[in-house]
């Protein structure tokens, strides 16, 4: 088989976002970076979350906010990651809290 | 069996009213509640049960390993040349324990999970909606066991088919287990099992040598408002207890009772109303529910009960509470007169309190007869020594059993080793003494229907000996010439 790319079958598709943060960016002040490097945090927060639920070692996401799943492994000493912790005490937002099915409802 | 207690009593049944009438003091006993865990404290239906299974098997693991790990001690067999003797010689290490997924073919090792049975008959929502079966609804039986029944271990992640030595017939889904044996090169996907395990009953708390006779009293399945209900025998029942019938010898051996406990179905099946739910409501809006009147006979009979005995009254299955396992207390504005006693208490089902330093757990039978329906087992003392073994109080909840979809805990798993396992509503009076491998004793009684035997059972919290408490009475009137 000829080395295909996976971009032919399933082209990117650029965020619409993507282009008006960074025109954004250019033509304001200075001090907006930190608004940047937040933004860019809460992209990473939020992998590492979505990572998080779907570790499948901590037990089933779905139902329970994701703080109540961290303390349940916590209690059976399963260690789940403590940057995890940081993140939804920090964060009381919904998008936080919830787990990655939290539109679904099962 | 109060005869046998020999006194000498005068009889004063026959004498005049005296003026320095003896008053009988009631024993009382110590008693504190530990049925904490089974109410439910927030009440969010929206999730699933994935979450009690796997709370369920990572509390229980840790136990089943430590009792895998001293039970079984991996040995060679050696055979003498010269006697051709076999010698089993422990290899000094432990055994293997491995997760499904990281099975290896032909090593014998030890894996834990949860069963599951798959049973053909087995009530399928999906059947009853599958447009192949035309429809047709799935017969309801007594019993849903068939041959070709099959066991299933799942761990978190993966499942496999067990066969060997495991009796399928009278194993129930949902139980914690341990098998040793191996998944074989020629046979993959299936795991022989050699031997198995539970998780080990945890070490009783000794009971306090109490001094005088104190009796504990169960009674279930009163299930008034059915045609069957056993009023006067009730009402003999009620003044037996109260001290109101017999003399001043038995009077005083009735004040050794010291609690009733009625474990569930005090209303009967009948008072279920299913048809006014289906009547169109302008039909319906003059007549009383059937539960109305059952209930305002059970609040008469409480009231007498409490005005003299501390009372708890545990829902059942036919009750007016919920129906998924555990169920919440019964609401006392249905006993209006009953509850201004503060000897009267509603309580959960399962229900696990302490009197006197001896610990009683016990259901409304739910539980037990999901276990009949579901396995070849038919003794409900048969069933309750499993339940002790396998460690948990309903195995069969939530797959067969209603039950509350828990995330935190599994409350209906057994840490505790009870002095007393009941459950109520069997069909008939039975009692036993289990003894475990660390020592524990405990007494399993079968609580019957009061409105089929008219029995009520006394426990004797001092020697933990058990005594059915039967009434008879004139079943039919003469009629009349």
């Amino acid at each position: 088989m000829a080395a295909k790319q996976i971009t032919s079958a399933f082209p990117i598709v650029k965020k619409p976002n993507r282009g008006q943060k960074s025109m954004k960016d250019s033509d304001q002040l200075p001090s907006t970076s930190t608004h940047d490097q937040a933004a860019v945090d809460s992209i990473d927060d939020l992998q590492i979350l979505k990572n998080f639920d779907l570790t499948l070692e901590f037990g089933p996401c779905t139902g329970i906010t994701r703080l109540e799943r961290w303390e349940r492994a916590q209690k059976h000493g399963l260690n789940p990651p403590d940057e995890v912790k940081d993140i939804l005490l920090k964060n009381k937002d919904e998008e936080y809290q919830m787990c990655l099915w939290k539109d679904y409802e099962i | 069996m109060f005869e046998k207690k020999g006194g000498n009593h005068p009889d004063d049944l026959l004498s005049k009213p005296s003026q320095t009438h003896k008053a009988c003091e009631r024993q009382s006993g110590n008693f504190s509640d530990c049925s904490d865990r089974f109410l439910l404290k927030d009440k969010t239906f929206s999730r699933q049960y994935a979450h009690l299974y796997a709370e369920r098997l990572w509390e229980v693991r840790p136990k089943v390993e430590a009792s895998a790990r001293k039970k079984w001690v991996p040995y060679t067999v050696h055979t003498m040349r010269l006697t051709h003797t076999s010698v089993y010689i422990p290899l000094g290490k432990d055994i293997v324990i491995r997760k499904l997924h990281e099975l290896k073919s032909d090593e014998t090792c030890v894996v834990i999970g949860t069963l599951f049975k798959h049973m053909e008959l087995k009530p399928s929502i999906l059947q009853e909606i599958s447009e192949e079966h035309n429809l047709m609804p799935q017969p309801v039986r007594t019993k849903y066991v068939d041959e070709s029944d099959k066991l299933y271990l799942e761990d978190e992640l993966q499942r496999i088919i067990l066969m060997g030595d495991l009796d399928v017939q009278t194993s129930v889904t949902g139980v914690i287990i341990a098998v040793y044996g191996k998944e074989p090169e020629d046979d993959q996907g299936k795991f022989h099992v050699e031997k198995y395990c539970f998780q080990m009953l945890s070490d009783q708390v000794p009971r306090p040598v109490i001094q005088n006779d104190k009796y504990l009293v169960l009674i279930s399945g009163l299930e008034i408002g059915s045609n069957e209900e056993q009023i006067f025998s009730l009402q003999l029942f009620v003044d037996m207890v109260t001290g109101m019938l017999g003399n001043s010898e038995e009077q005083s051996h009735c004040a050794e009772i010291c609690r009733v406990i009625v474990a569930g179905n005090s209303l009967s099946s009948s008072t279920q109303d299913k048809d006014s739910l289906q009547k169109a409501k302008y039909l319906s809006k003059k007549t009383a529910a059937g539960s109305v009147d059952a209930v305002k006979t059970l609040d008469d009979v409480f009231t007498q009960l409490a005005s003299s005995v501390d009372v708890d009254l545990m829902p059942g299955e036919y009750d007016p509470a919920n129906y998924t396992l555990p169920q919440q207390p019964l609401h006392k504005c249905m006993f209006p007169e009953a509850s201004r006693y503060p000897t009267f208490h509603t309580v959960t089902n399962p229900y696990d309190f302490k009197v006197e330093g001896v610990r009683f757990l016990g259901t409304s039978g739910q539980a037990v007869q999901d276990i009949v329906k579901y396995s070849t087992n038919e003794e409900p003392l048969d069933i309750l020594e499993k339940t002790l073994e396998w460690g948990h109080l309903a195995p069969t909840a939530p797959d067969t059993l209603g039950c509350y979809p828990f995330y935190k805990e599994d409350p209906f798993i057994i840490n505790d080793c009870p002095h007393v396992l009941f459950a109520g509503n069997m069909t008939k009076f039975d009692s036993k003494v289990f003894k475990g491998c660390g020592g524990q004793e405990v007494l399993l009684v079968s609580v019957p229907r009061f409105s089929q035997t008219s029995t009520a059972v006394m426990v004797n919290l001092r020697t933990q000996d058990c005594v059915p408490m039967q009434f008879a009475a004139p079943s039919t009137m003469e009629p009349n010439r």
